[in-house]
């Protein structure tokens, strides 16, 4: 959908300017024909010529790439995908369709999608607590042992008419007892709910997350900002091994572990609230531990890689990446997340630990798996940590037909793994020459349960999709 | 007499079964820790247990489990309470040999007849 709606907005913008298409095309140096094929959808575009488009038509890249109806979008195939909420008669395929013509509709879907999906997290999250939780499982277990103890003693007074006095006595005073100290476990119980964070707040927050990233877009700008403004500082604390040098107290071992640790320590705020944008939503949102954890690695980022320096020292490369990372000291994932932060491109970022676990999923989010699922094992991610430091290439193709091609490479002291998924129709020949392309994609999934791949060798589980339908549609 | 042994920790419910038990015709005794009531049961084998789970010392599950390999107590009725009435406590309870299984709380009166029907 990226590409055809930057096709579309491209000759809207350009009809409302009454602007010749021929004349476009001259200013932003390419031929009229190439601009048709732009215009229909024919021919993707990105970088230089996605800017200067842009800077004709008076348009932002952000909204040229509709990076907000690109979430949605995102939405709306996750939600079709869903096999307990989806529908097979769903075509991913659809979704642009169904939010050009219906955009109302789109987003009240899609909303309720999300929340519905929260609401399920969290259903799943309390159910755990209450089963793993070792001071609710303690205290649940010591207000059954009391109830007990409880019904036992009163029935006894009920049910034995002859009891003695001495024994009544003795028997009544266990009731008091035994109530004031059911009173006491459930104040704590009610306490111990009031003072820790819920589930609801640890899962609200994977979709507040992806929001952001959406919506945030000033504050990722402040980031930036703010990174570019401290580089000369930070270049020179990082570089110092002085151990009086406050940036080396930090735990973080690297130099962008300490530039973050900076960063945080002395900015913290004015990252939480630039002045620009208070009160604001996003403003709001930004005072949560996850999308401050992202601001502040965007401002570390562009502390220790300015993104002109960053331009230039890609094109020098060639779009070399190991090379790219062995000019940033080995950082695979700064320099990942400055590709990801490239004007002009629209990238996926993929980032696991050494479990395999996904720590965070960025920029274009089509085709990755959501937090809570796990990966297809085929993707190259996994394999990087099998060759640290090696870029894994990969040209790989979905159930649906939608090609990207992925890099990998894995931290060799972390065992951490960082991808990047492009889609080839939008990135430059540099780049592209470094795939091998003689050979055919492979066939991926997003997750086991909705790839129909029918003989994949990874498989972990049946796939919930309709293999016919799915073949069909790919095909 | 039919000799009795609880093992339980919560002070309030070995009075209310000593009572009751009492009451009903049996010489009742307890412990109130796992590992003691091995060594008191090794000792000196009651006609039946009334087993608690959740004890300090040794639980209940392993406390039987020392007990069942015993040939002495291989025979030894037992009946298991447990706070936690998940299928799974069954089951293990059931697989290392309790005679019978009832989940806290109970009724004073169906826990007799079960002592009862595991008296010899």
């Amino acid at each position: 959908m990226a590409r055809s709606l930057v096709g579309m907005r491209i000759r809207e913008q350009r009809r409302a300017l009454n602007m010749r298409q021929a004349d476009l095309a001259h200013r932003v140096g390419i031929s009229p024909s190439y601009m048709n094929l732009i215009e229909r959808n024919k021919r993707g575009i990105a970088g230089g010529l996605l800017r200067r488009i842009g800077e004709e038509l008076g348009l932002s890249i952000e909204v040229l790439t509709g990076t907000a109806e690109q979430r949605l979008e995102t939405d709306l195939i996750d939600l079709a995908r869903d096999p307990e909420r989806g529908d097979p008669a769903m075509d991913p395929a659809t979704a642009g369709e169904f939010i050009g013509r219906f955009p109302g509709w789109a987003r009240a879907l899609a909303r309720m999608g999300r929340r519905e999906r929260a609401a399920r997290a969290e259903a799943a999250a309390l159910s755990d607590r209450l089963t793993h939780d070792p001071f609710l499982s303690q205290a649940v277990h010591a207000m059954l042992t009391d109830i007990a103890a409880l019904r036992s003693t009163a029935d006894i007074l009920t049910d034995v008419p002859d009891i003695g006095r001495q024994d009544r006595d003795r028997f009544q005073g266990n009731i008091s007892a035994l109530a004031e100290r059911l009173a006491e476990t459930g104040s704590a119980l009610a306490g111990y709910f009031d003072e820790t964070d819920t589930p609801a707040d640890r899962q609200s927050g994977i979709d507040m997350l992806e929001d952001f990233i959406s919506t945030g877009d000033a504050h990722f700008a402040f980031a930036e900002q703010l990174g570019a403004r401290l580089a000369p500082d930070i270049r020179a604390r990082t570089a110092s091994d002085s151990p009086d040098d406050a940036l080396l107290q930090s735990s973080a071992g690297r130099k962008w572990g300490r530039a973050r640790a900076h960063i945080q320590k002395l900015y913290l705020a004015e990252l939480q609230l630039p002045e620009t944008d208070a009160g604001d939503h996003a403003s709001a949102a930004a005072h949560h531990p996850a999308i401050t954890g992202l601001l502040l690695d965007r401002a570390a980022d562009a502390a220790l890689a300015p993104m002109d320096r960053f331009r230039h020292l890609l094109d020098q490369a060639n779009w070399d990446l190991p090379a790219l990372c062995r000019a940033y000291d080995g950082e695979i994932g700064l320099v990942f997340r400055r590709l990801l932060a490239l004007p002009g491109y629209r990238f996926g970022y993929l980032h696991t630990d050494a479990s395999g676990h996904t720590r965070s999923r960025l920029g274009a989010l089509d085709q990755l798996p959501r937090h809570y699922d796990a990966a297809c094992p085929l993707w190259a991610i996994h394999r990087a940590r099998i060759k640290p430091f090696q870029p894994i290439f990969q040209r790989v193709q979905f159930p649906e037909g939608i090609e990207r091609i992925f890099i990998a490479m894995a931290d060799p002291d972390t065992a951490e793994s960082h991808q990047i998924s492009a889609d080839p129709a939008n990135m430059p020949d540099q780049f592209l020459s470094r795939v091998v392309n003689s050979d055919r994609p492979r066939p991926v999934g997003a997750t086991c349960q909705l790839c129909a791949h029918a003989d994949c060798p990874q498989r972990r589980e049946p796939p919930v999709v309709d293999l016919a339908v799915s073949s069909l549609q790919s095909g | 007499m039919t000799r009795v042994l609880l093992v339980e920790d919560e002070p309030h419910i070995i009075e209310s079964l000593s009572f009751l038990l009492s009451r009903a015709g049996y010489d009742v005794d307890h412990v109130d820790n796992g590992a003691v009531a091995f060594e008191s049961i090794s000792a000196n084998p009651p006609d039946v247990l009334v087993l608690d789970a959740m004890l300090p010392g040794m639980n209940g599950f392993d406390l039987l489990r020392r007990i069942r390999a015993q040939e002495a107590l291989a025979k030894l009725p037992v009946l298991m309470l447990t706070a936690k009435g998940q299928k799974k406590d069954r089951e293990v309870a059931n697989a290392i040999g309790a005679d019978m299984f009832m989940i806290k709380p109970f009724n004073n009166s169906e826990l007799v007849d079960a002592v009862g029907q595991l008296a010899p």
